[in-house]
């Protein structure tokens, strides 16, 4: 037997208010934090192997600095797309949400029309047999 | 009532249920442990699951408070799907979990163990109050190191502690583990005094026979599936099937 049902409906309304985690966004903000880390990680890498080369002479030396400047390259294209990826994926997130409130509204807008030019309709009709 | 087995979830007409697991699946490490746990508890009730060591009781419990990861299915709790919630959100509204091996600080006092649960806005007046009156050996022994009480009585500390955040459902893992049979009939005592107050119970143990008094429903799990539902006196047989690997 419930003896304490208002415990119970405490308990279902904090559940029902209580905020969950996205996975799927925890995910797409962990990648887009990537891509940023990356970029920046490339544009201190590029100077660096850039002073690395130019302070030497030594050949290997300079290699090893080209590619370094060369991996600070694929750093920074894969970490812009990947910026660019889930920035883009979040913004259109945004604009489509918005996009579907705006149409709403507007549909709403139009029902009211429609509805209110119904309701006026039927005066008109009376009051023009009142007058022939 | 002979035992069934099932691979549907316990059903009760009523309510809403409290919490509901819906083909539920978990694994560790890549290895599914869980194939598949489907269990109702309706409010109000004792659920009791048992099964042997290593069948995923306790797995199960840990799922559905949020301490591990499901791989698949649903937990849902009071109406809402909560896979990936966070324990301590889940413990903040109200599903509480009691561990195997107790969770209670041992090197705190029993004092101080009892003020850790003050979170939902008791006193610590009325918490300390509350567990003395559910277990008078308690009060004795406020200043204690919780470490250093028998297991009996760590293990009243740990309900205690449960019970002190007025808990919308209780979730009991192997309350009985390491303990003499007089003190389990103790713990139990007040489970069912627990339950009569009108708190949802799920509770794991590995024999039908200690929960046979408090439970109203229980499933025999073996092996990361329910094989069969019915009342804890029914199911002793397809308990004892389950321990002979039948």
């Amino acid at each position: 037997m419930l003896e304490h049902p208002q415990r119970v409906d405490q308990f279902k309304s904090e559940i029902a208010e209580m905020k969950l985690p996205d996975q799927a966004s925890g995910r797409d903000r962990l990648l887009l934090r990537t891509g940023g880390v990356l970029m920046v990680v490339a544009v201190v890498l590029a100077p660096v192997a850039y002073f690395v080369s130019h302070g030497t002479t030594n050949a290997l030396q300079q290699r090893d600095a080209l590619v370094l400047a060369v991996i600070a390259l694929v750093m920074a294209v894969v970490g812009g797309a990947l910026f660019l990826r889930y920035s883009l994926a979040q913004f259109l997130r945004f604009w489509l949400a918005r996009l579907s409130w705006e149409q709403q509204a507007q549909t709403d807008r139009v029902v009211d029309a429609v509805r209110a030019e119904q309701i006026d309709q039927p005066a008109e009709t009376q009051h023009q047999v009142e007058t022939s | 009532m002979t035992p069934h087995p099932v691979t549907g979830p316990l059903t009760d007409p009523g309510p809403e249920p409290l919490l509901e697991l819906r083909g539920l699946r978990a694994a560790y490490d890549g290895i599914d442990v869980l194939h598949g746990i489907d269990l109702v508890v309706h409010p109000g009730r004792v659920v009791a699951v048992l099964g042997p060591n290593g069948a995923g009781k306790s797995t199960t419990l840990k799922v559905l408070a949020g301490l591990h990861p499901a791989s698949g299915g649903d937990v849902v709790v009071a109406g809402r799907r909560v896979n990936g919630a966070r324990a301590d959100d889940l413990a903040r509204r109200g599903l509480c979990l009691i561990p195997e091996g107790r969770g209670i600080f041992p090197n705190l006092t029993v004092r101080e163990n009892l003020q850790m649960m003050t979170h939902r806005g008791q006193t610590m007046a009325a918490v300390e109050e509350q567990a003395a009156s559910r277990f008078p050996q308690l009060s004795r022994f406020m200043g204690q190191s919780a470490g250093t009480l028998s297991g009996g009585q760590q293990q009243m500390l740990a309900l205690a502690r449960g019970l002190a955040t007025d808990p919308a459902l209780l979730v009991l893992d192997e309350l009985s583990m390491g303990l003499a049979p007089i003190i389990v009939d103790q713990l139990y005592e007040t489970v069912g005094q627990v339950a009569a107050e009108g708190t949802s119970i799920l509770l794991v143990e590995q024999f039908a026979r200690i929960v046979m008094d408090v439970a109203d429903d229980a499933a025999v799990m073996v092996q990361g599936r329910i094989v069969a539902t019915g009342k804890p006196r029914d199911l002793e047989a397809s308990l004892s099937q389950a321990y002979l690997g039948g």
